[in-house]
């Protein structure tokens, strides 16, 4: 083959190692399209619903039944039981068969008849975040709801007016609006973060194990300029950018619509972002590749990262649970910034201007990656195939 | 004695496989404990703190600066910024760098002051469940405080007691009681977990490699001649040596969270040293089970990696497997971390009796049948040279 047509060749040679290896098809092409799919129907419900409690209701009175009610028709729980004891409730709630117990005493009603103030005790499970928070959000909104008609009736009983009544009630409301994902849905929040990271680790585990493969097929170590390398290099991160444009345009376009995903995206901005990020990841993965000698030492060595370079983004987690050293150890990772950069073009619908800072620094980690790559290939290229 | 022979002469055998293959020796011994120090550190603090919020206040008044003043001063909050106009906040949301937009009106002092009702607008950025949720609870409680402290005011006022007064603002008074996990902590709540996962994944890899190499390297039969041809003693004793490294690997996972971290364990240790012996064996199991399914190493470990990283979605700690749809609900059942995940939570963090994890311990259980399902498929590719050198 001939040094012309060494970009060319290249990517046929790439290709071909992609497509002709049944292990590195199904990690660089099938396994993002398969491990979206099931991620998105893990949480695709998105949001925690109809969580059932319980009540103990000792009061047994009208004014505690409205209470209930509220608690009943949800949304974030449902009555489910009505244990006659606390000793009942317990039992039920160790049983896994209610996640809450809401405890009226006897004496409710009377207490609030007699201008006193009422109890009423929630108990919580706080060994599950998500349902502890639903729960908690039901019963302080209905037990708040009921409070304020308790207080309208005794303001009206102390003859204040009704513009009194108004401005004493809630003299100063909290307004709470969500942006960019109004339901808190749980898998629009974490699905732009894996995709980002599943796209990083199929690289890295791929690009090793076509590499091992090139070397215990073609082991003979090639003197190449180191233009030749940058062509081969960039003819190798145009392969990848290629295959996984191809992927993301699928899970974007159909896997995002049917588990309604947000996305508020510019089309050209998330190519701009998302080349950009391949290059970085790719160029990584390729300096990478070269660290390992056998086929199974990737997935021993590198797959468990998945998780802690999710982590690592301090989006999943806020970067502001965790030591800043650590943070900044995770920035070292094109998909600590891309998550963060995806997130805010894909779901929030910010502008390539808005997210300047992210994709400066993802551009400069790609440019040090890419040098890195392009000196890695030329002194550790291998092949038989292009004649040099 | 013949069986326990050969067992520990396959054992000894394997030791010194790990002890001469650099690879095997880094993935068994020295990832695990990187994977456990990563997450200890990650979740020592446990706690999200201090989340940059951004302010617009257009009152600018001594009413607005106290209300601002009350929601800094909460935990999870953190007024990082005070910009003039709503486009800078959006600006400054759009990039990421706030997870929050406050906007306290023009006329917020003046309608406090004259009686009519106000408002704290927050503009909470949903792009992180786990941030949003901070702030949304911290601001609530602060302008809700404030709120009432107004409205304490204006009572007292018109000459009403303080008692008076605060019984008529909040006629109900709810008590939380949060039985485990008390304090909230991340860090108790997602750690547990997340090393479980590392170690079921060194689990499955390692025991794949090291049944799969002996087909894909083809030294099968000298690994079967070690235990005398025996492939049941074979088997056990390749397994036993992962299995007591990830055991230990356990324990110290345990002593990281009980006693590092300082979380405490409510119920029964046995059940959960128990537990998680069945969970390694279970996962051994699984692994054995692909091997002998697809006879090649590196598919292997493609489908038992892939196998066990899901493993902690369909666990259902991050979102609950309640909430699933159906048959996500029921695809949890096949990951043998989803039954552990609910013995630790019962036994550690909820403390319930003994006797309540018994299903789960039985379930684990269930797994190893997997072995005995796949063993007539498992000594034809251990024992034929067909299935040897696959690539």
């Amino acid at each position: 083959m001939g040094r012309r047509n060494i970009f060319i060749s290249t990517i046929k040679n790439e290709l071909s190692a992609v497509f002709g290896d049944a292990g590195a098809m199904l990690l660089i092409v099938f396994a993002i399209l398969i491990y979206t799919v099931v991620y998105s129907v893990a949480y695709g419900r998105e949001v925690v619903t109809d969580v059932v409690i319980g009540v103990v209701n000792e009061d047994n009175t009208p004014s505690s039944r409205r209470l209930i009610d509220g608690l009943r028709s949800g949304p974030n729980t449902t009555v489910g039981y009505n244990p006659i004891s606390t000793e009942d409730a317990e039992d039920m709630f160790y049983n896994n068969d209610i996640y809450g117990v809401v405890y009226i005493p006897s004496g409710y009603e009377r207490s609030l008849l007699d201008g006193c103030q009422a109890d009423v005790a929630v108990v919580l499970d706080g060994s599950h975040l998500l349902v502890y928070r639903q729960v908690l959000q039901q019963a302080v909104a209905d037990i708040l709801a009921t409070g304020a008609n308790v207080e309208v009736e005794r303001l009206v009983s102390n003859n204040m007016s009704a513009a009194d009544i108004t401005s004493l009630v809630q003299p100063v409301v909290y307004d709470g609006h969500v942006m960019y994902n109004p339901s808190l849905g749980y898998g629009s929040f974490v699905m732009p973060s894996i995709l980002i990271v599943i796209i990083q680790q199929t690289l890295f585990i791929g690009l090793a194990l076509i590499n091992v493969r090139r070397r215990d097929r073609d082991h003979i170590i090639l003197n190449i300029t180191l233009w030749t390398s940058v062509k081969i290099t960039l003819a190798k991160i145009i392969v990848y950018i290629i295959i996984y444009g191809i992927s993301l345009t699928i899970i974007l376009g159909v896997v995002w619509p049917i588990f309604g995903f947000p996305y508020a995206g510019q089309t050209l901005d998330v190519v701009v972002m998302m080349t950009m990020y391949i290059i970085a990841a790719t160029s990584l993965g390729l300096s990478l590749s070269h660290l390992f000698r056998r086929r199974e030492a990737p997935f021993l060595l590198l797959l468990w990262s998945s998780v802690p370079i999710l982590l690592l983004a301090g989006l999943s987690l806020p970067k502001e649970a965790f030591p800043g050293w650590l943070y900044a150890i995770g920035e070292l990772l094109p998909s600590s910034i891309a998550v963060r950069a995806f997130v805010e073009i894909g779901t929030m619908g910010a502008s390539l201007s808005d997210t300047s800072s992210e994709l400066l620094r993802l551009t400069l980690l790609g440019a040090i990656y890419l040098f890195l790559a392009i000196v890695v290939e030329k002194y550790c290229s291998v092949s038989k195939k292009i004649d040099n | 004695m013949s069986i326990i022979v050969n067992i520990l002469s396959s054992f000894k055998r394997e030791v010194h496989e790990v002890i001469h293959d650099r690879l095997y020796l880094t993935s068994l011994l020295v990832m695990p404990v990187l994977m456990i120090l990563f997450f200890v550190v990650m979740f020592y603090r446990g706690t999200i703190v201090s989340l940059p919020i951004a302010v617009v206040d257009r009152s600018d008044s001594v009413m607005s600066r106290r209300v601002i003043t009350m929601i800094n001063a909460t935990r999870g909050v953190d007024v990082a910024y005070e910009v003039l106009s709503m486009d800078e906040a959006e600006s400054l949301m759009l990039s990421g760098r706030v997870s929050a937009v406050l906007y306290i009106d023009d006329d917020f002092e003046a309608d406090i002051y004259h009686g009519v009702p106000t408002s704290v607008e927050c503009y909470i950025s949903g792009a992180s469940v786990s941030a949003a949720g901070v702030v949304e609870s911290d601001v609530q409680l602060a302008v809700r405080t404030f709120s009432a402290g107004v409205a304490l005011n204006r009572l007292q006022a018109s000459g009403l007691s303080y008692n008076q007064a605060l019984l008529d603002i909040m006629p109900v008074n709810f008590h939380t009681y949060t039985l485990s996990n008390p304090y909230l902590n991340y860090g108790y709540y997602l750690a547990p977990v997340f090393m479980f996962m590392g170690i079921v994944i060194f689990t499955v890899l390692m025991t794949i490699y090291a049944v799969g190499r002996e087909l894909h390297y083809a030294t099968a039969p000298e690994w079967l001649s070690s235990a005398s041809g025996m492939v049941g003693a074979a088997l056990i004793g390749k397994l036993l040596p992962i299995a007591i490294v990830m055991a230990i690997f356990m324990q110290l996972v345990f002593f990281v969270l009980f006693v590092v971290m300082g979380m405490d364990c409510r119920g029964s240790y046995m059940m959960l040293t128990l537990g998680s012996l069945l969970l390694i064996t279970a996962y051994q199991s699984v692994a054995v089970f692909i091997v002998a399914l697809t006879s090649n190493l590196r598919l292997s470990l493609s489908l038992g990696g892939g196998y066990a990283v899901m493993a902690f979605t369909f666990s259902g700690i991050t979102f609950p497997t309640m909430s699933m749809y159906g048959f996500a609900r029921a695809f949890a059942h096949l990951f043998p971390l989803s039954y552990f995940s609910d013995l630790f939570i019962d036994q550690a963090t909820r403390g319930v009796g003994a006797v309540r994890s018994i299903w789960e311990l039985v379930a684990l259980a269930i797994f190893l049948l997997l072995v005995p399902i796949i063993w007539r498929c498992f000594k034809r590719v251990v024992s034929d040279k067909t299935y040897f050198k696959k690539d």
